[in-house]
């Protein structure tokens, strides 16, 4: 069998001799703990195929990662098989550091353990953990609650409780059940020895109960010791910690081993029955309560919650129980590793994804704990906004405000960070403008809105220092946030300036916001008669280049009266604008008539002439009118037609013949009608037949 | 010979079935689909935004985004295709590469500076139907308008 090579942190110290008057139970976990420090070593490395999480027990000790995380992520991401190796926090970290198993991925709960991995360099980028989720401590105790701590009132004052156990514990009436550990601890230990601290730091050690301080690289905090064995320096003398039966006081055990190991051992109780009390997680008990993995009976049927929730009041807060979990990604640059990085990536993903964290709420939630659902998701940020106005006038900037509030109760309220307003566009966010947060993780963003569209805010990740009383300091990451779009609609405008009637229509200018935002907008002339309450019909149309904002152009349209107005429109980009409507009159046009050259011969006439509009239709006709001049009596003077001719659409010259009385002399006209249009005469010309 | 036969019979059979012997179902198109959309999303969102309007902070923004929505197209356009409800399927995929061209349109129009070209190119990928065919088809991670919801 190989040995795990340790780098960096101690190995576990081998088990002393008086470790065999421990439970059958309680060897059996120390067995499992060490094999599940060694199976690792034995195990392939990551491939590109598989994701191994190496990490705390209450993960895998709480059914979660069985049934809820493996399933769903092999679901979503069925290129990876994923496997977790559950251990104390500190084991999973040296783990992870070592490259033991070739994991890919750690989740820990631990933050005095955390910022030393991070610090060591064992995390990709150096990044701080992803906040994942969260549950919270409890104190279990035996049936019989000889401690008091729930009679006592200090249900929901940890600090008094643990003096409560502890004076108990000095009386000879209960035993303490600790998973000990040193450098390899469970981040349960880690969290137990900041509860004796606040138990000391509050002044309610009881008489008869001495504690040493723990080693800053193992977790820190206090613990418990003979006090016969309590060096004078305060520090605790094993490594750092009290590891050895030798040094721990009669009532104080250590179990080692997984999480449900403890608490079942705690559960039987053998040593003083019914009278053992442990401190766990919230996830690992409701889910042996509700009988494990497969149901069934309560696998701690001797045991019930006798101190949890610290309540405000109470020495510690109202934060001293909440129990934060994080995963990382571990470096692959460090020796000895084998990462599976987009795997992890998309573990990471996932575990901060949305639907994930929703499914947290459902998870052991119907256990009958007051307490309701364990875990508690916590990746992102709370993200509030304000001021998105459904319609907003072209150019007009828009004020949005709001809060990224802190997802981790107890930790400070999120400055600095970027926050940023996005348009959403075929699904994707595009940003726009963004802006920081203040002191109290307030923002306001100030943004135009070019076009009409889905906006969000939204954050992107942010890191932030969490803890910074801890050497090195301690942070974390919460995953991006975004609200859901708010629908914003871009009014165009439309100023109709200028509406003049032409010879062929109307002649239009104006002014239009926004400015043309690509070369698809146009501006349409829309005309009805003035009699009409129909439709308006297209009378021209103009395109607009990218930038314009004024336009001038002709349409046409027949003579008569009219009520024009414009519409200025480009697809989505924002609400089409319609102007104000103006009327106008488009006169008759009238088409004049000359002649061009008049040739007689011997009686026969040749007219050419011209009009000066060609006839949209060939109907219309030009007559060749002559008066006699002479040989006529005066009551007989009037025009006679002597020839006519058709002019087809468009033309405009014609040519007309006719016949003349050879010496007589005439008066030459042309007539010109056409249907719609008043009839037109061209000047008289006179011409005598030779 | 007839033995021969039957056991070429099950191999075939074992490889239609996808050599593990299940069937890829609509269920699980979601799933994959909707994990290839959370990490885009987060890959996006985890794209610094640009500091300022102007078209070259864009540009810079647009041209880290691009290559994470090509990949999520080409990871899309991967996805198994089950008979349920096969042609939203097929149009969605369709629609997310047709999208990806779009981003890549955009990111252009921005590096060259031309702002009506942005626009042009924004209101192209609007107009994508995409985000209504994941809905048709029952993805519900692949829209960024849903947004995320805050923890309760």
């Amino acid at each position: 069998m190989t040995q795990p090579i340790f780098r960096g942190r101690r190995p576990l110290p081998a088990a002393p001799s008086d470790v065999r008057r421990l439970l059958p139970l309680s060897i059996l976990g120390l067995l499992a703990a060490a094999a599940m420090m060694l199976a690792p070593a034995m195990a392939s490395a990551d491939s590109a195929s598989t994701v191994t999480i190496v990490g705390t027990s209450d993960v895998s000790d709480s059914g979660l990662f069985t049934n809820l995380i493996k399933p769903g992520f092999q679901a979503a991401f069925p290129q990876y098989t994923l496997n977790y190796n559950g251990a104390a926090t500190g084991a999973a970290i040296q783990a992870a550091e070592n490259g033991t198993g070739g994991p890919s991925a750690l989740i820990v709960h631990a933050a005095s353990l955390e910022n030393q991995f991070v610090a060591g360099g064992f995390s990709l980028n150096n990044q701080f953990g992803h906040a994942i989720f969260r549950n919270d401590f409890i104190l279990a105790g035996t049936t019989g609650d000889v401690a008091g701590v729930g009679s006592g009132g200090a249900a929901n004052n940890i600090g008094q409780a643990f003096a409560d156990l502890a004076a108990a514990g000095v009386a000879g009436n209960l035993t303490f059940d600790s998973r000990g550990g040193t450098n390899n601890a469970p981040g349960t230990t880690v969290e137990e020895h900041q509860l004796w601290a606040l138990m000391n730091s509050s002044g309610l050690t009881p008489t008869g109960v001495s504690l040493c301080t723990v080693a800053a690289g193992d977790g820190g905090g206090m613990t418990p010791i003979l006090p016969a064995d309590l060096p004078a320096s305060g520090q605790c003398p094993d490594s750092g910690t009290v590891t050895g039966p030798a040094d721990l006081p009669p009532w104080y055990r250590i179990v080692s081993g997984n999480q449900a190991n403890n608490v079942i051992a705690t559960n039987a109780c053998t040593p003083t029955p019914h009278n053992c009390y442990a401190l766990t997680d919230r996830g690992t008990y409701d889910f042996l309560s509700a009988g494990g993995q497969g149901g069934g009976p309560s696998q701690v049927s001797q045991l019930s919650i006798v101190a949890r929730d610290n309540s405000a009041s109470a020495p510690g807060g109202p934060f001293a129980l909440l129990n934060y979990f994080h995963a990382y990604i571990i470096n692959p640059n460090k020796p000895g590793e084998a990462v599976n990085v987009p795997g992890a990536q998309a573990l990471v993903s996932f575990l901060t994804s949305p639907s994930f964290q929703a499914s947290l709420r459902n998870y052991l939630a119907n256990t009958g704990d007051p307490g309701g659902p364990p875990f508690i998701g916590d990746a992102s940020p709370g993200l509030s906004s304000s001021g998105f106005p459904t319609l907003v006038g072209p150019n007009t900037p828009v004020t949005v405000t709001g809060t990224v509030a802190q997802s981790q109760p107890g930790f400070a309220p999120l400055s600095g960070q970027t926050v940023s307003v996005d348009q959403v566009a075929g699904g994707i966010p595009v940003a726009v403008a963004s802006s920081n947060t203040n002191g109290s993780g307030g923002y306001s963003i100030t943004f135009v809105p070019k076009s009409s569209g889905s906006y969000q805010v939204v954050t992107g990740e942010l890191s932030q220092v969490e803890n910074a009383s801890l050497s090195p300091a301690y942070g974390d990451i919460l995953a991006p946030a975004a609200t859901s779009a708010s629908s914003l609609t871009v009014r165009g405008t439309n100023s109709l300036t200028t509406a003049q009637a032409t010879s062929t229509g109307v002649t239009v200018a104006g002014s239009v916001g926004p400015a043309a935002p690509d070369g698809n907008a146009t501006v349409a002339i829309m005309a009805r008669p003035q009699s009409s309450k129909g439709k308006f019909k297209s009378a021209g149309t103009s395109k607009l280049a990218a930038g314009q904002s004024v336009y001038a152009f002709s349409g046409k349209l027949a003579a008569g009266k009219w009520t024009v107005e414009t519409v200025y429109q480009d697809g989505s980009q924002f609400v089409s604008a319609t102007s104000v409507t103006k009327n106008i009159t488009v006169k008759q046009r009238t088409t004049n008539v000359s002649f061009k050259k008049t040739t007689v011969q011997k009686g026969k006439i040749t007219v050419s002439g011209a009009l000066s509009l060609a006839p949209a239709v060939s109907k219309a006709k030009v007559m060749l009118l002559a008066l006699q001049t002479s040989r006529t009596r005066a009551a007989s003077a009037k025009f006679k037609q002597i020839g006519k001719t058709t002019v087809g659409a468009g033309k405009k010259k014609f040519t007309i013949k006719g016949k003349l009385k050879r010496g007589v002399s005439y008066v030459l006209e042309l007539e010109y009608v056409h249907s719609g249009q008043p009839t037109t005469f061209s000047k008289l010309k006179s011409i005598a037949v030779k | 010979m007839r033995r021969a036969v039957l056991v070429s019979l099950t191999a075939a059979a074992i490889l239609a079935s996808g050599c593990g012997g299940h069937t890829v179902t609509k269920k699980d198109v979601i799933a994959r689909a909707n994990g290839i959309c959370v990490n885009t999303l987060r890959a996006v969102r985890g794209v610094h935004p640009p500091g300022n309007t102007s078209l070259t902070a864009l540009a810079t923004y647009l041209g880290k985004v691009a290559p994470i929505i090509d990949k999520e197209a080409s990871d899309t356009r991967s996805l198994p295709r089950p008979a349920q409800d096969r042609t939203v399927l097929d149009r969605y995929v369709n629609a997310v590469s047709t999208s990806a061209t779009q981003y890549r349109a955009l990111a252009t129009a921005a590096k060259s500076g031309n702002a009506a070209a942005v626009s042009q190119a924004l209101a192209a990928l609007r107009a994508n139907p995409a985000p209504g065919l994941a809905g048709q088809y029952g993805l519900t991670e692949c829209s960024a308008s849903a947004g995320t919801k805050a923890p309760s």
